[in-house]
């Protein structure tokens, strides 16, 4: 058994930059997304009595209300930033539901990509609400004594943002393949289910979290 | 190029792609929309409030018109009423006025023709009791009841002073007997002078200086219907007084 | 028994051990969220969406430390760099 758990496989190498099968899943969750959410907008300023429309609206309005609630008030940037990683990140656990495809998010380079962009928004996010001098100070701010404390926790957040994406849609996928090696075909259906729910789970949390984060950099210095 | 780093620029790229791609294309226009949306209810909510309050001014406006309409038929309703009231009371008014007029000259009439009718009856029980008196003491007449006259016209002179007594004029209705001019000049002395007036009926009438003894059946009768009448008319004074 | 047999056999002892206790210690977070968030249904029923949403939210977050611990024995199983690959 040699699963390939870590290991990148390279499917062609276009010059020096070789392209792996994550990449090619990952742009093509990217490109259904856009269509997606390209079709959708259309028809909500188009078509606004439809059903696609209303789908639209619908998907719109649950991850504006997801960020609202874990920020505390409205803000329009961060909406679009947790919207699409919620978007890529469900995309991407129910295109691994296909057979012979897996999940980009089963990868650790693209979860730590995501991880290490959640990472730099939080400094972006924060000097663009308080400027830069007001977005450091808070590093230092109870006691400076406890910035390394500040940095380690913002580091170790992002690590495990990527390792539990990572280790969950990973595990789905090995449990799956460990089933069907092991035993048959049909057999690991409902693990399957499973899987999907924990995909989506993930992709939940993974946006509040992103939320939480990018949000408290924002109300630095508001009491909150 | 490892395969690891390929994959996580490629990654990180990727997502930053899509996430423009997705707030240019889904965000935006999808917000917009919300936001244009939000803000036609905001407005029609508010041109709703506008209609409903227009709609209570106006509610009002005819309730109190109402009410003032109300108001007005009422007063005119207690004018009408109180009117109505003088009228009946000055009709019933002016009835009793007229039942009391009416009562009054009623009152009057019947008083007037009662008292006829007493003075009327009065005058005939006298007349009749006269008449009665005479024909009783005509029936009586003899010398027995002229002396029985006498002898009370005797008693009366006595009270005439003595010097008035001898110019007196003696009238009798037949010719004195011997009896009857001795009693009488008992008391007028001898020289009387007796005429006879048949009219009389019985009895002597002597007429003084100094008064008048009217002892005949003649004035005996009118004496009685006067006693009569006067009975009479004193009961009747008694009823009307108690009457009135 | 060779180095490298050892190495292998403390790896996938190692990777047993790890797996077995990060699951303890997960599935007892669990149980108690799960508990927790059985009573807070039955004191306030109509919460329920609210509740649900955060038991999840928090089960996911235990659940990610059994997930460390299977990346970290499936790293020994797989990509153990103190083993050199077959």
């Amino acid at each position: 058994m040699n699963a390939p758990v870590f290991s990148e496989q390279v499917l062609f190498w276009l010059g020096p930059v070789p392209v792996t099968r994550t990449m090619v899943t990952s742009a093509v969750t990217s490109l259904l997304l856009v269509a997606l959410g390209a079709s959708l907008g259309w028809a909500v300023v188009r078509k606004p009595s439809g059903r696609w429309a209303a789908a639209g609206r619908l998907t719109f309005r649950f991850l504006q209300d997801l960020v609202t609630e874990a920020v505390g008030r409205r803000s329009p940037g961060l909406e679009v930033f947790a919207g699409s990683l919620f978007l890529f990140i469900s995309g991407a656990a129910l295109l691994g539901q296909l057979p012979g495809i897996q999940a980009p998010t089963a990868n650790l380079a693209a979860t730590s990509a995501l991880a290490v962009v959640v990472f730099l928004a939080v400094p972006v996010a924060g000097i663009r609400a308080r400027g830069a001098l007001g977005y450091v100070k808070h590093y230092f701010q109870p006691n400076p004594l406890l910035f390394p404390l500040q940095l380690i926790s913002e580091l170790s957040r992002t690590l495990a943002l990527a390792l539990r994406l990572f280790g969950n849609m990973m595990s789905g996928h090995l449990i799956v393949a460990l089933i069907v090696a092991l035993v048959g075909l049909l057999v690991p259906v409902p693990l399957m289910a499973l899987d999907l729910l924990i995909g989506l789970l993930q992709a939940y949390i993974f946006t509040i979290l992103t939320s939480v984060y990018v949000g408290a950099a924002i109300r630095i210095g508001e009491g909150g | 190029m490892s395969p690891s780093l390929a994959n996580f620029l490629f990654e990180t790229v990727n997502f930053l792609l899509l996430a423009v791609a997705l707030g240019w294309l889904l965000f935006k226009p999808v917000r917009r929309a919300l936001d244009a949306e939000r803000e036609r209810h905001a407005r029609t909510e508010e041109e709703a409030r506008r209609l409903r309050e227009e709609a209570e001014a106006l509610a009002r406006a005819s309730r109190e018109a109402r009410d003032a309409a109300g108001r007005e038929g009422d007063a005119r309703r207690r004018e009408l009423l109180a009117s109505a009231r003088q009228e009946a009371a000055r009709v019933i008014e002016a009835a009793r006025v007229t039942q009391a007029a009416d009562r009054q000259r009623l009152a009057q009439e019947l008083s007037a023709w009662r008292e006829s009718q007493a003075a009327e009856l009065s005058e005939t029980v006298g007349r009749i009791t006269a008449e009665s008196v005479r024909s009783l003491l005509g029936a009586l007449d003899g010398p027995s009841l002229d002396l029985a006259l006498i002898r009370a016209a005797r008693a009366e002179l006595d009270s005439v002073p003595a010097e008035a007594r001898g110019a007196a004029l003696v009238e009798c209705a037949r010719p004195l007997d011997a009896e009857a001019r001795a009693l009488l000049a008992g008391v007028l002395g001898d020289g009387l002078k007796a005429r006879v007036v048949g009219e009389l009926g019985a009895g002597v009438r002597v007429t003084t200086p100094a008064g008048q003894v009217d002892a005949t059946a003649l004035s005996v009768a009118r004496q009685a219907a006067l006693a009569v009448k006067r009975s009479m008319d004193g009961a009747r004074a008694g009823a009307g007084g108690q009457d009135g | 028994m060779n180095e490298h047999t050892v190495l292998a056999l403390g790896s996938i002892i190692t990777a047993g051990l790890t797996m077995a206790l990060g699951a303890v210690g997960a599935a007892y977070g669990e149980s108690r969220i799960g508990a927790a968030s059985m009573e807070a249904l039955a004191r306030q029923p109509d919460e329920a969406g609210a509740i649900t949403r955060n038991e999840f939210v928090a089960l996911a977050m235990v659940e990610s430390t059994a997930i460390f611990c299977l990346v970290i024995a499936l790293v020994l199983l797989f990509a153990n760099p103190f083993v050199a690959a077959r």
